[in-house]
């Protein structure tokens, strides 16, 4: 019996804890050359599920809010809903295949814990903001600087 | 990685780069010209504030640093004082001290005010560092931004005028774009003032058609229908005058520049359909039409 339980109990599908974009991105610090750090939270099934949703929710707090007190405090894609309209491959290409990762410089975790099927981290990214405000000027996701 | 993988990859890249490049013939971009000058009180000369205060120097030049890290080229305040003074319009040392003069003749559409203020305690040194940007066109204000650099037991003000530049030149430049976009999006504001000459036989009130249409029912029509949105604000009419004290012009229009000097042309051949002759003036954003 107890053997049926256990081959029972791991056929249950693990909850899957959809990504959620939040406000939770902090403003660390802004080094020479454009670099600014950030820290990041994110909730989410697994370990690498959560580092992926961390940088996915910094990258949307950057594209679509602006992050306040850092050199990005304006959004740089001033107007979402017509974003998603024109370019919705460009953000999939970008942040779901993880092409986002170029931009980052360095990352560390500041903290991680697992509780009931759920994992919650905080990590400190550095991102090369000018790298990427080039970058989606190039491919005429923004404006370069001009009318 | 598989094969698919690789070309399904490389077919995203290239539709990117094929998007990207007819999406920029599609909507090139008009840059403005942009010098940064020194805050100068009117008893001070812009070349001996440059020369004499090390501060303002480096805040000017990190200023330009960040305006070049965006693709943006700046008109050098030294090589354009030692321009003016070398022509013969001027006559005196005093005449290229005036912003304003300077501002005129450097062609600038922006210019961006940079003031330091150095701070001294017995708990460390620290500077503020201010920054505005004006268009030069209508004098309004398009960006602020004020930062105070971190105390230090230091005399190094250099240094902490960098720092301060450095934490706010990206957000100030952001500001900047932000303004752009308003401005794309609602058109350039102009001022148009009509007038009479003593001479002339022309007034606002005589008819002109066969309508009975009175000239400034006629302007306001085309004002109307050559304004950015139609959206335009006549201020008052008289007998002799006119005035609109708001009116928007596009940036651009079928994708080239559109200039002030557009829509004054523009307004002249209406005028010469009437059989009206007029004097014209423009400074800046002003507009200032005098019928014969």
């Amino acid at each position: 019996m107890s053997y049926f339980l256990v081959v029972w109990a791991c056929n249950i599908p693990q909850k899957t804890i959809p990504y959620v974009r939040s406000g939770e991105v902090e403003f660390m610090s802004m080094q020479h050359l454009g670099l600014a750090t950030y820290r990041s939270k994110s909730i989410a099934s697994g370990s690498g599920q959560a580092f992926n949703y961390a940088e996915r929710s910094l990258f949307d707090n950057l594209f679509f809010k602006g992050i306040i007190g850092s050199p990005q405090a304006t959004p740089l894609i001033e107007k979402e809903n017509e974003f998603f309209k024109e370019h919705s491959d460009f953000y999939d290409f970008f942040l779901k295949n993880d092409f986002y990762h170029r931009f980052i410089t360095n990352y560390k975790v500041i903290s991680q814990n697992e509780n009931q099927g759920s994992f919650y981290l905080t990590e400190e990214v550095t991102v090369d903001l000018n790298a990427l405000r080039k970058y989606l000027e190039d491919n005429n996701i923004t404006r370069k600087f001009g009318f | 990685m598989k094969p698919k993988n690789i070309l399904l990859v490389l077919s995203i890249l290239i539709s990117f780069n094929t998007f990207s490049q007819n999406e920029s013939a599609k909507n090139p971009i008009i840059q403005p010209t942009i010098m940064v000058i020194p805050f100068v009180p009117k008893s001070e000369s812009l070349r001996e504030k440059l020369e004499k205060d090390n501060s303002i120097l480096v805040a000017v030049t990190k200023v330009k640093e960040g305006f070049d890290k965006r693709g943006v080229n700046t008109i050098d305040l030294r090589a354009k004082l030692k321009q003016v003074t070398n022509t013969d319009v001027l006559e005196d040392e005093a005449i290229t001290s005036d912003v304003d003069e300077v501002i005129k003749m450097s062609g600038a559409d922006i210019y961006v005010e940079v003031q330091t203020k150095r701070n001294y305690s017995s708990s460390g040194n620290s500077i503020s560092v201010t920054l505005t940007a004006y268009d030069a066109f209508s004098s309004q204000s398009l960006a602020n931004k004020v930062e105070n650099s971190p105390s230090f037991y230091t005399d190094n003000f250099d240094k902490l005028t960098e720092k301060a530049v450095e934490n706010i030149i990206d957000d100030f430049l952001n500001t900047i774009q932000l303004k752009f976009t308003e401005i794309l999006n609602s058109g350039r504001s102009v001022v148009l003032t009509l007038g009479v000459s003593p001479e002339s036989k022309v007034n606002f009130t005589q008819e002109l058609d066969i309508n009975g249409s009175v000239l400034s029912d006629l302007i306001e029509d085309w004002v109307d229908k050559n304004s950015f949105k139609n959206y335009y604000h006549l201020q008052g009419i008289t007998k002799t005058k006119m005035i609109f004290d708001d009116i928007r012009i596009p940036i651009k229009l079928n994708e080239e520049a559109y200039k002030v000097s557009t829509f004054v042309k523009s307004l002249r051949t209406y005028f010469q359909t009437l059989g009206l002759k007029f004097d014209r003036n423009v400074q800046g954003n002003n507009i200032v039409i005098t019928f014969k």
